[in-house]
C-alpha cells in the first residue's frame, strides 16, 4: 500500500471491495481512479504487468477518471496491484482476489410431492478453494402445510416451524474395496415461513475426498393449524410433516 | 402511517408495525367480529382440544377496554358445554344488541372431548337472555339476514331455511347439492352465492334464495374460495388458486393464490393481485367498496395483512413483521381492521387503526329488503334431538349420583 515519497498522489479502488471472490471462468471488472491529472497507471496481476495507461500528447487522463481492467478469473489466490506514477512519485494499492473452482454439481431429480411437505435442491455445487479445502453450496426451496391449509374445517395456517438438515456424504477408501461413508451436516430452523428458498454453504473437513459425493436435505415441519374442533369452535393443533431429497455431485 | 399500540391489560406504546394487541395470557384469543356500529368486538378466548370447555366468547370495546366474558364454557363431571359463533359476518343483529351463538354439549372420555349435540341460539351481547333457536339441532350455520328480520340457516344436509328470530315460521328455501358450501346471503338483496364443485373444481355460483335461477359465475380450471359480498351486495371478492399438479413439483412449488373481484352477475371479473408464489386469501371489502383487505404470505414471510384498492392499485402490506397475521375484518366504522395474530405460540386479537389514506367511507345504511319467496313450510325436526338430550340428561344425573 503506497510507495515512493510522501505525496498527494492517491489511488482509489472504486470497485469491487477487497477481498474479491469469484469462481474460475467468471469475468471480473476492477475499477479505480487517481486523484491527479495524467499519471502513468499500471495494472499488475501477481506481479505481471497486464495493462498500462500512459498519457500521450493530446490524450489527457484527467484526475479522477474511472479506469477499469476486465479479465477472466483463474483458480488461485491473486494480487491485482495498481501503481500510479507522476513526477517520480509512485504509489500503489492492491486487491486480494480469491478464485475458487467448481469441481462438480447437480440438482435433485423431481422430488416426491406430498401434500404438506416438499423440498427441492435447485442446485448443489462443490467448490475447491485455492488453499485446497472444499465446500458445497446448496440452493434449496420448500413448501409446507399446503395440504393442511386446504383441508375442510381449517380456518387457516398460523405458522410453521421448519427444520432443514443438510447432509453431504462421500466415501473414503481406507482399504481397497472397503469404502467408508463420511458426512458433514448442518441444520437450520425457519419460523412461520411455509414457502421459502435460500442458499446454504457447508464447509467440508480436510479429509474430504470427492468420491461418490451426495447432498441430502431432510425437512421436518410442525404446522400450527387453526381447525374447527366442532361447529364454530376453533382450536389450534400442531400437525407434522416431513420430506427428503437427495442429489449426486458429478 | 399507522397508529401503533400494544396492550397487555393496559395500552402500551411500542415500536412495532402494528397494532392494538389483546393479550390475556396464557390463553390465546382471536377471531374478532365487529359490531354493526364498529364500537365493539366479540372474540374467542381459545382453549385446546383437551380442555375445550375453557373456550369462551368475550366482548370488548374497539380500543381493547371493557373486556368481559359473555359465554364461558362449562365442565360438569364428564360433560361439557361450549359456546361458539360463526367466523362470518352477520352474527350480530343489525341493531347490535344480540348475537347468534352455537352451544355444543359433549362428553369427555380420558383426554378426548367428544361433541354430541349442537344448537344455535340468540343472546344479548352481555351474555344474558340466551334463548335456543328451535329446529337448529341439524344446523351448520345461522346468520341474520333481511335487515335482522330473519335468520338464514343451512343444515348439515345442505337444506337452506329462513326462520324468524323467535324460532317460528321455519321455511325451507331450497336444497343445495351435496358438495355445495359457503352459502352467503346477498346484503340488500335476496340472492345467495355459494361454492359448487359441480364442474370438477370449486366455482362460485349464484341463485335466488328460493333456489331458482342457479347460475355459474366462474369457469376457471382452478379453485375459487373465500368469497365476500361488498356491503351493498353489488360485487363479490374471492381468492383464486390454480389447480395443483402434484406430479409436477415445480408447478407445486410455484403455487400462487390471488385476489379477484366480479360483479354479482359474474361480469367485470378482475384479478387484483399478481401471481408470484404469494398466497393471498380471506379478502374482505371495505364498507364503501373501494378497498379490500386480505392476508398474504410471500416466499420467506409469514402471513401479513394487506390492503389494495378495488381497482387493483396501491397494494400495501400493513403488518410486515414476524408474527403471523390472519383473518382480517374491516370495521363497519371504516377506520380499523381487526385480525388474529400469532407469535410465540400464542394468538392475539389485534386491531390496526388506518390513517386517512386508507380509511374507507362508511357503508350506506342498510335498507329493508322484501321477504324471500317462500316455497314450503316444514316443522322443525326435533324428536331425535330431544331423545338424545333426554338420554344424556339421564346419564348426567346418574354420573352425578355416582360422584356424590
Amino acid at each position: 500500500m503506497g510507495g515512493g515519497y510522501p505525496s498527494n498522489l492517491q489511488i482509489t479502488l472504486l470497485s469491487p471491495t477487497s477481498p474479491v471472490s469469484n469462481y474460475a471462468g467468471e469475468s471480473r471488472t476492477f475499477k479505480t481512479s487517481v486523484n491527479m491529472d495524467n499519471p502513468i497507471v499500471r495494472w499488475k496481476l501477481d506481479g505481471v504487468l497486464v495493462q498500462e495507461h500512459i498519457p500521450h500528447e493530446g490524450m489527457d487522463l484527467p484526475a479522477n477518471t474511472e479506469l477499469s481492467y476486465t479479465t477472466t478469473a483463474s483458480f488461485g489466490i491473486h494480487e491485482l496491484k495498481i501503481e500510479a506514477e507522476k513526477n517520480d512519485v509512485l504509489v500503489s494499492k492492491s486487491w486480494t482476489w480469491n478464485v475458487d473452482e467448481v469441481v462438480g454439481g447437480g440438482g435433485s431429480p423431481s422430488p416426491t410431492v406430498t401434500a404438506n411437505a416438499v423440498i427441492d435442491i435447485d442446485n448443489a455445487t462443490l467448490h475447491r478453494k485455492a488453499d485446497g479445502s472444499y465446500y458445497v453450496e446448496i440452493e434449496w426451496s420448500y413448501l409446507v402445510c399446503e395440504g393442511y391449509r386446504n383441508e375442510d374445517n381449517t380456518y387457516g395456517i398460523l405458522g410453521s416451524e421448519v427444520n432443514l438438515e443438510f447432509i453431504v456424504t462421500w466415501q473414503v477408501i481406507t482399504y481397497p474395496g472397503d469404502p467408508t461413508p463420511i458426512s458433514a451436516t448442518k441444520e437450520i430452523q425457519l419460523t412461520n415461513q411455509c414457502l421459502a428458498e435460500g442458499t446454504e454453504t457447508i464447509n467440508l473437513p480436510e479429509e474430504f475426498m470427492n468420491s461418490s459425493t451426495t447432498v441430502t436435505i431432510n425437512l421436518s415441519t410442525v404446522c400450527r393449524v387453526l381447525k374447527q374442533f366442532v361447529l364454530n369452535i376453533p382450536v389450534e393443533v400442531s400437525l407434522t410433516a416431513s420430506a427428503s431429497v437427495s442429489c449426486d455431485i458429478n | 402511517m399507522l397508529a401503533i399500540f400494544i396492550m397487555f391489560a393496559t395500552v402500551v406504546q411500542v415500536n412495532a408495525d402494528v397494532v392494538l394487541e389483546i393479550a390475556d395470557e396464557p390463553q390465546s384469543n382471536g377471531f374478532p367480529q365487529w359490531s354493526p356500529d364498529g364500537e365493539r368486538i366479540i372474540y374467542y378466548a381459545l382453549a385446546g382440544e383437551n380442555n375445550i370447555w375453557n373456550t369462551n366468547i368475550k366482548i370488548m370495546d374497539s380500543n381493547g377496554k371493557n373486556q368481559s366474558e359473555i359465554a364461558p364454557g362449562k365442565h360438569l363431571g364428564p360433560f361439557f358445554i361450549v359456546f361458539g359463533f360463526s367466523q362470518d359476518k352477520n352474527i350480530w343483529s343489525p341493531d347490535g344488541n344480540k348475537i347468534i351463538y352455537s352451544s355444543t354439549f359433549g362428553l369427555n372420555i380420558g383426554s378426548k372431548s367428544i361433541p354430541l349435540r349442537t344448537n344455535f341460539g340468540i343472546m344479548n351481547i352481555d351474555g344474558t337472555g340466551k334463548q335456543k333457536l328451535k329446529g337448529t339441532s341439524s344446523a351448520e350455520s345461522c346468520k341474520w339476514v333481511q335487515n335482522g328480520t330473519k335468520i338464514f340457516m343451512v343444515d348439515r344436509s345442505n337444506k337452506l331455511w329462513l326462520i324468524n328470530p323467535d324460532g317460528t315460521n321455519k321455511v325451507l328455501l331450497t336444497q343445495g347439492e351435496k358438495n355445495d358450501s359457503q352459502f352467503l346471503w346477498q346484503p340488500r338483496g335476496n340472492k345467495i352465492i355459494y361454492i359448487s364443485k359441480k364442474a370438477g373444481n370449486s366455482d362460485i355460483w349464484i341463485m335466488n334464495s328460493n333456489g331458482s335461477e342457479k347460475k355459474q359465475l366462474t369457469f376457471t380450471n382452478g379453485n375459487e374460495n373465500n368469497m365476500d359480498w361488498s356491503f351493498d351486495g353489488s360485487q363479490i371478492v374471492y381468492s383464486y388458486r390454480d389447480s395443483v399438479d402434484k406430479t409436477n413439483y415445480e408447478n407445486y412449488l410455484n403455487l400462487s393464490e390471488t385476489i379477484r373481484i366480479m360483479d354479482s352477475n359474474g361480469k367485470n371479473k378482475k384479478q387484483l393481485t399478481t401471481a408470484n408464489r404469494n398466497w393471498d386469501t380471506h379478502p374482505q371489502w371495505s364498507p364503501d367498496g373501494t378497498k379490500i383487505t386480505f392476508q398474504r404470505m410471500d416466499v420467506g414471510t409469514p402471513y401479513n395483512i394487506a390492503l389494495i384498492n378495488s381497482d387493483g392499485s396501491n397494494l400495501t402490506i400493513l403488518t410486515e413483521n414476524k408474527t403471523s397475521d390472519i383473518l382480517p375484518q374491516w370495521s363497519p366504522k371504516e377506520d380499523k381492521i381487526a385480525f388474529t395474530s400469532s407469535k410465540d405460540e400464542n394468538m392475539f386479537v389485534s386491531v390496526i387503526t388506518l390513517d386517512d389514506e386508507w380509511k374507507s367511507a362508511p357503508a350506506k345504511d342498510v335498507v329493508s329488503v322484501p321477504t324471500a319467496s317462500q316455497e314450503k313450510v316444514e316443522k322443525a325436526s326435533g324428536f331425535t334431538g330431544v331423545l338424545v338430550a333426554i338420554t344424556f340428561s339421564i346419564a348426567f344425573v346418574l354420573q352425578k349420583k355416582k360422584t356424590n
